[in-house]
C-alpha cells in the first residue's frame, strides 16, 4: 500500500521542528556512554518545492515513543557521542527495497520491501556523518533517504574534535537536490522504479540546504547568527549527487575536518568550499567582524551591533541557485548574519544543550 | 556552425522575466571617506568574441564591465583590479541596466557587498566603498541572476598585494612573503553558447528558461580558448589568440625563475588541473585570499578546482622545455570528462 501523505516541511514547520521534537536522540555531554532509540520508518509522500510544486519523495521519518512521526524530510538528526550504543528499529514501507547505511563506515542494513529489522551500531569516531539510503548509486538517497549523524567527543560541546578549534554554537546543512522528472517517474511507475534510473540521466531542477530552498532557508536551523565572537562550527553533507561549491559572504571560515580526516593545526581558511556527492565538512564561522569594512567607517559612527550584517552563503556552482530552470536565487543559499545571537538556537545546538 | 547557435538561440526558453526580487537603487555610499584607490567599471552587453573550432568560426555574444578611465576596451574577463593590502577603495559602478559588482572574497558591510537580496541592485551609479585588508587573488563579478550574469562573462580579477608590493606574494606560511619572478592571472571558465539568447532578467519570476542546465562547448583561460579566439585588441583590430601562446595566458620563463600561478575558477564545472610532472614541483601557497600555514605540493594526478575558488601556485622550473598544463572540465554530476583547455610553460 502506498502512502500519499503531504510532507509538511523545510519552511513551512522549521519553528515547529526546532520547538518540537528536536532530534531522536537526546544528546549532552556525559561521562557515561548510552543505548540510544532510534525509531525510523521508510515512506514515500509529496514534498513541497519553493514554487509550490508537490513532488513525489522517500523519506526517513523519525517515530516517536508513541509512534508519532517526528522529523520527515531530510530524515531526523542523530545526535550522540562517542561511546554510545545507537539501537535503531527500521520499517520499509516502500515497495522497494531500501537501506540505512553510514557514509565512511562500513554500517550498512538492507531492509525488504514491507519489511522491518533491528540492529544496533556503536557510535563512530567523533564528527559528521551521511545517513542514507545507499542502494541504486545514490538514487535512493536523492530521492530523500538521508539524514545527518553527529557524534560529538565524549563529555565535550565546545569541540567537534579533541585539538579542533572552538565554537559555541552549531549547525548541519544537508545539501540535496530533486529532479522532478524522477519524482514523476518513480510516482508513476511504483517505488521499484528507482533501480531503473541512471545518474546519467539525472537532471536536478531543486536545490536545497536542509530540505529548504532560499528564501525558505532563513530558519534557526539554517540561517547562520552570531554575536561578534561567536563562533559557530558549520557541517556541511552533500546528500546529492551534484558538485557543490559553497561561498560564504562576510567572513572567511576556518576548515575543521574533511570526511573526518580532522586538521588539529595549519587549518586553511576559505570562502568557498568544495562539497563532492557525500562529503561531510566541518568549518567553524568565526562572526569576526567583516575585514574588508574600511577602519574609517568604524571612526565614522557604523556600529555592526547596532545594525548586524546580512550576508549570504550560496553555492558558487550557479545552476544551483536556480529553482524549476529559473527563478534566481531561490536554490542552496541561505543567510549569514553577523553581530547578533539567534534568538532560537539550531536543532543540533539544541540537542548539544538539552537535558 | 554560428548558424546552428543561432537558430538554437531562437529556441531560447526564457522562463517569466521581469524584476521580480531586483531592488534598483543609485544610494550615496554610507560613511563615505576618500579613497586611496578609485576604480570606474562600465557596463557593456555587446562584446562579441569569435572562436575557432571544428574549422568554422562561432560567434559568442558576452557581457562585462569596461574600465573608462583607461579606455574603455571591452574585453573577456573584464579589467582587472590591483590594489595594495591597506588600501580603501571605491569601485564606482555605472549601469543603465541593473546590475551589480560583488568582490569576491573580499569581506565589506552587506551594503557594500553588491548583493541585491541583502542590500540593492544598482541601476545608474554607486561607489562600493571597500578595505583590502589581506593580500591575494580574489575577483569581482556582477551578482544580479548570477546565474546568468556570470556565465555571460560579467566578471574579471582582483588582485591584493602585500605591503611589500607586486613581485611577491603571501604564502607557505602565515606572513611569510615570497618573492616571484614570472606571473600568470588566470581565469578559467566554460561558456554554453546557447545560453546567449536570455535576456539579462530571464526567469527571475519563475518559469523554465533551463539555467540549471549547463552544455558548456567552449573552455576559456582569460576569455581564450585553444583552438583560437579572434577578439579586437585595444586599438580595435582583430587579432587571434590561443592559449598556447597568448602573452596573457602562456607561461614564459628561464630555468629557477620563481612562478606564480593565480587560478581563478569563474565557471560551475569542476577543473581537473594537471601540472606536468617534468616542469618540477608545484606548490599551492594559498587558497581563497588567504595564504596557507604551511605550502601543499600539488599531487602528481592534479588537484580538483571547484567554481569560485581562487589558488596561488608557485614553482621554479629546473630544466629548458615546453611543458603543457591541463585543465579538464568535468560534468558536476556525471564527472565525465566534458572539455578542456591547456596552455604551456616555456621554461629557456
Amino acid at each position: 500500500m502506498k502512502r500519499r501523505d503531504f510532507l509538511k516541511l523545510g519552511t513551512y514547520s522549521s519553528a515547529g521542528l526546532v520547538a518540537g521534537n528536536i532530534s531522536l536522540l537526546a544528546w549532552t555531554p556525559r561521562a557515561h556512554a548510552a543505548h540510544l532509540p532510534v525509531n525510523l520508518e521508510i515512506i514515500s509522500g509529496f514534498q513541497k518545492m519553493i514554487d509550490n510544486k508537490g513532488l513525489y519523495m522517500f523519506s526517513f521519518s523519525g517515530l516517536s515513543a508513541d509512534g508519532k512521526k517526528t522529523t520527515e524530510f531530510p530524515g531526523p538528526t542523530l545526535i550522540c557521542q562517542e561511546g554510545d550504543t545507537i539501537d535503531v528499529k527500521l520499517t520499509n514501507t516502500l515497495s522497494t527495497h531500501s537501506s540505512f547505511m553510514v557514509a565512511g563506515t562500513d554500517i550498512a542494513h538492507e531492509v525488504a520491501p514491507g519489511g522491518s529489522i533491528q540492529f544496533s551500531f556503536a557510535a563512530p569516531a567523533a564528527g559528521s556523518y551521511l545517513y542514507h539510503d545507499g542502494l541504486n548509486n545514490g538514487v535512493n538517497r536523492v530521492m530523500g533517504l538521508h539524514g545527518a549523524l553527529i557524534v560529538m567527543p565524549a563529555g565535550k560541546k565546545n569541540i567537534s574534535f579533541n585539538g579542533g578549534p572552538d565554537f559555541v554554537r552549531q549547525y548541519k546543512w544537508l545539501l540535496g537536490n530533486v529532479d522532478p522528472n524522477w519524482s514523476h517517474l518513480v510516482n508513476n511507475n511504483g517505488d521499484d522504479y528507482v533501480t531503473q534510473l541512471s545518474i546519467d540521466q539525472f537532471e536536478p531542477k531543486y536545490f536545497t540546504l536542509n530540505g529548504a530552498s532560499y528564501h525558505d532557508t532563513h530558519t534557526p536551523d539554517t540561517e547562520l547568527m552570531g554575536a561578534i565572537g561567536e563562533a559557530a562550527l558549520v557541517r556541511m553533507i552533500n546528500a546529492g549527487l551534484a558538485v557543490h561549491s559553497l561561498h560564504f559572504h562576510g567572513n572567511h571560515v576556518e576548515v575543521a575536518s574533511i570526511n573526518r580526516q580532522n586538521f588539529s593545526s595549519h587549518r586553511k581558511h576559505k570562502d568557498v568550499i568544495s562539497m563532492f556527492p557525500e562529503d561531510a565538512r566541518d568549518a567553524v564561522i568565526p562572526f569576526e567582524v567583516p575585514r574588508d569594512i574600511p577602519p574609517q567607517e568604524f571612526k565614522l559612527g557604523f556600529d555592526i551591533v547596532e545594525h548586524p550584517q546580512h550576508y549570504p552563503m550560496h553555492c558558487h556552482t550557479e545552476l544551483s541557485q536556480t529553482a524549476g530552470g529559473g527563478f534566481y536565487p531561490h536554490g542552496m543559499h541561505t543567510g549569514i548574519v553577523i553581530g547578533q545571537s539567534p534568538e532560537t538556537e539550531s536543532e543540533v545546538t539544541q540537542g548539544m544543550n538539552s537535558l | 556552425m554560428a548558424d546552428l547557435i543561432r537558430k538554437q538561440n531562437a529556441e531560447c526558453k526564457q522562463g517569466d522575466d521581469g524584476d521580480c526580487g531586483l531592488n534598483p537603487q543609485e544610494p550615496p555610499t554610507p560613511y563615505e571617506i576618500k579613497p586611496d584607490v578609485y576604480f570606474e567599471r562600465e557596463v557593456v552587453m555587446d562584446i562579441t568574441q569569435t572562436y575557432l573550432s571544428g574549422g568554422a568560426e562561432h560567434d559568442i555574444d558576452f557581457w562585462g564591465f569596461i574600465d573608462p578611465l583607461n579606455g574603455g576596451h571591452k574585453s573577456v574577463p573584464s579589467p582587472a583590479m590591483r590594489v595594495t593590502q591597506g588600501q580603501t577603495v571605491h569601485t564606482h559602478l555605472d549601469s543603465s541596466h541593473i546590475h551589480t559588482i560583488h568582490h569576491h572574497g573580499i569581506e565589506p558591510t552587506s551594503f557594500n557587498d553588491g548583493v541585491g537580496h541583502y542590500s540593492f541592485d544598482v541601476q545608474g551609479k554607486y561607489n562600493y566603498q571597500w578595505y583590502a585588508s589581506q593580500s591575494g587573488t580574489y575577483m569581482y563579478h556582477c551578482h544580479t541572476n548570477t546565474v546568468l550574469h556570470v556565465e555571460m562573462g560579467m566578471y574579471g580579477g582582483l588582485i591584493i598585494d602585500p605591503p611589500t608590493g607586486p613581485g611577491t606574494v603571501e604564502g607557505a606560511g602565515i606572513g611569510n612573503y615570497l618573492p616571484y619572478d614570472v606571473e600568470a592571472i588566470w581565469a578559467v571558465d566554460e561558456i554554453d553558447s546557447t545560453w546567449r539568447c536570455h535576456a539579462e532578467d530571464a526567469a527571475l519570476c519563475g518559469g523554465d528558461a533551463g539555467l540549471n542546465y549547463f552544455d558548456p562547448d567552449f573552455f576559456i583561460i582569460n576569455g581564450i580558448s585553444d583552438g583560437g579566439t579572434i577578439i579586437k585588441n585595444a586599438d580595435g583590430d582583430d587579432e587571434t589568440l590561443r592559449t598556447a601562446t597568448a602573452a596573457a595566458v602562456a607561461i614564459k620563463a628561464k630555468v629557477d625563475d620563481r612562478v606564480l600561478v593565480r587560478y581563478i575558477h569563474g565557471g560551475y564545472f569542476p577543473h581537473h588541473l594537471v601540472f606536468p610532472a617534468a616542469v618540477g614541483k608545484v606548490w599551492t601557497i594559498a587558497e581563497d585570499g588567504r595564504p596557507l600555514a604551511v605550502a601543499e605540493e600539488v599531487p602528481s594526478g592534479g588537484t580538483i578546482v571547484t567554481p569560485g575558488e581562487r589558488r596561488e601556485f608557485y614553482f621554479t622550473p629546473q630544466k629548458p622545455g615546453q611543458y603543457q598544463v591541463t585543465i579538464e572540465m568535468q560534468h558536476w554530476i556525471t564527472r565525465k570528462v566534458v572539455g578542456s583547455v591547456s596552455t604551456l610553460i616555456t621554461v629557456d
